[in-house]
């Protein structure tokens, strides 16, 4: 049986339940929607993520307490997922979209973003190599999940990253719908460098940087010297406008 | 009671239970009689007569939390994760008995419960927790004493695992073994193992006979193999999306798209035959892409797909970015997969 709550605070820090709460330290729906209304404001104003979360847990918890599972509860975890996507915070995120998962399986009526998630879910599932995820996942996608832009994205994406692909791979990535370019960005460091290394291993004699700059999607240029100055690389051509590949070899294994 | 008294009573109220298809009573009682066994099993010192009992209800248990788990979706697999939690108990109790005799001892039972637990994990998708099994098995002493039956099982689960973690030296070692010991009659678990040895086999670079695919009924890939020998990528997505529900309900849809990097390198060897001359335009390359189905692909893709071959030593040499071809080497430029493993 379940405990309707009284307390009545808007804002309200998160601390673990180490017993069961009593009906004064938790907070009814009508009083959480003022919550959630109060955090989504103050993070288009503020952007402080330690408050937003915090806050967020705290109404996540009140909703777990009162056994509210609804439509209400589904808006709460899409907002701290979407916060946590934005700043990375993949645990965070990876708790919130598992338990979406269950919410839109039990609520079949709540699954307005649903296709969205899925597609957050395949990209995660990227980022964390989870290839048994991956597999098991295509058992769960309808004919029409497969129609939708945002998961037919994440499954291109996907399916160039398991290819080696990763010209296509970068194309999918400036190309990211909705929230998804934040969650591609986890792991983008990462397969930049693996396509770093196929070019220095597979180009002779050299090549141009706005080559490497183009294909590896960097924003600016500066942004592409900052990451390629992490590696020992060398250049040749007027003002080193060219990375020499093959002197650039040993600098591979540090990549 | 008697531990015997308990574990008759448990076993009659789960049989109950199961009779009104009421499954979580079931499970529950079973649980009891497993834990009930157990504490059969601590309190008899050299002696390991009553193995066979353990086995039958750990198999009993694993059945009824599966039967249970269907029936109630909305468990989403925390009724197998207890269950797991009961086979572990048991393997501990064998695992643990390292003082008695060769032939007392109730290690002997470790190899059959771990076969269950990870039959258990398969189902629950956490094959991480499978590692700790493995060692415990691998390090010990009777490994090639226990019954083949149990060896091929446990060889089929390790290698659909070393599948999983793209080690497909081990899944070919593990699954060939199984293949090869399981007996002839028992065709359907044969087409099982076949069902993961074949892509496995495939992405080293062997490609299965037609009679063996049809002795088994495992036509999907007869399909997928001349795609793959031809560089057919439109080929591979048809055969994909026509057998795709059997690729999916296998988990071996990844695997066998990982042979789309095998057609690559098919393609790119006929194409390089064909021109006979150890510089071959991007160009040549694109429109070869572009014949088998790859419309939309740039020189740009083509060459990545290229440098992908290069990086993992399928094709040897390398590509002029200013003159956009591919040089190759004059000695085996396009070495058999099967030496790169």
């Amino acid at each position: 049986m379940h405990i309707v709550g009284t307390c009545s605070d808007i804002e309200k820090s998160f601390l673990r339940l180490t017993k069961a709460p009593e009906a004064c330290e938790v907070r009814p729906v009508s009083v959480l929607r003022n919550s959630l209304r109060n955090v989504k404001e103050k993070w288009i104003e503020k952007q402080d993520y330690r408050y937003a979360c915090d806050q967020l847990k705290s109404i996540r918890q009140d909703l777990t307490v009162q056994g509210v599972r609804d439509s209400f509860t589904v808006d709460v975890y899409e907002t701290h997922a979407r916060i946590a996507l934005e700043r990375g915070d993949h645990e965070e995120f990876n708790q919130c979209q598992t338990q979406l998962k269950m919410l839109y399986t039990e609520l079949p009526y709540c699954r307005t973003n649903a296709a969205e998630f899925t597609a957050y879910r395949i990209l995660y599932y990227v980022f964390t190599k989870n290839t048994l995820d991956l597999t098991t996942i295509f058992q769960f996608l309808s004919k029409e999940d497969r129609e939708n832009e945002c998961i037919k994205h994440a499954l291109l994406t996907r399916c160039a990253w398991a290819t080696g692909n990763l010209h296509k791979f970068f194309m999918l990535y400036k190309t990211a719908p909705l929230m998804a370019g934040y969650l591609m960005d986890w792991f983008v460091e990462r397969e930049r460098k693996q396509y770093l290394k196929y070019i220095i291993k597979s180009y002779r004699q050299s090549v141009p940087v706005d080559f490497i700059i183009r294909e590896l999607a960097f924003e600016s240029r500066s942004k592409a010297v900052e990451f390629l100055n992490q590696f020992p690389l060398s250049y040749t051509g007027c003002d080193q406008n060219q990375l020499d590949c093959k002197a650039s070899l040993p600098a591979v294994a540090s990549i | 009671m008697a531990p015997l008294g308990e574990i008759v009573i448990y076993h009659l109220l789960c049989v109950t239970a199961l009779h009104s298809r009421n499954y979580i009573e079931a499970f529950d009682n079973q649980t009891a009689c497993v834990a009930a066994v157990v504490k059969m099993l601590q309190s008899q010192k050299e002696e390991n007569w009553t193995l066979p009992l353990l086995y039958t209800v750990c198999i009993d248990l694993r059945l009824v939390a599966q039967k249970a788990e269907g029936c109630n979706p909305q468990s989403n697999g925390k009724i197998l994760e207890k269950a797991a939690e009961s086979l572990l108990a048991c393997f501990r109790v064998c695992a643990a008995d390292n003082r008695s005799s060769d032939s007392e001892t109730k290690r002997l039972g470790m190899l059959n419960l771990v076969n269950q637990l990870l039959k258990v994990y398969f189902r629950i998708n956490k094959l991480h927790l499978c590692k700790p099994l493995i060692r415990a098995i691998d390090s010990s002493p009777f490994k090639d004493q226990f019954p083949l039956a149990q060896q091929i099982t446990y060889r089929y689960f390790v290698g659909r695992k070393a599948m999983f973690d793209s080690d497909y030296k081990a899944a070919d070692e593990y699954l060939s073994y199984a293949f090869q010991n399981c007996h002839g009659r028992s065709a359907k678990n044969k087409r099982l193992i076949l069902t993961y040895l074949v892509p496995v086999k495939m992405l080293l670079g062997f490609m299965p006979s037609k009679p063996l695919l049809e002795k088994y009924d495992l036509m999907q890939f007869w399909d997928l193999v001349s795609a793959v020998k031809e560089g057919n990528l439109r080929g591979i997505d048809n055969v994909m999306e026509e057998h795709e529900s059997f690729f999916i309900r296998a988990g071996i849809y990844l695997i066998v798209e990982k042979l789309k990097i095998t057609a690559y390198r098919n393609l790119f060897r006929k194409v390089y035959l064909l021109e006979s001359s150890h510089q071959i335009d991007i160009a040549s390359f694109q429109a070869a892409l572009q014949i088998m189905g790859q419309e939309d692909v740039d020189s740009d893709e083509t060459q990545c797909i290229v440098a992908n071959l290069i990086y993992d030593g399928k094709i040897k040499g390398y590509i002029s970015y200013q003159h956009k071809k591919v040089v190759v080497s004059k000695q085996n430029a396009f070495p058999p997969l099967s030496s790169l493993y």
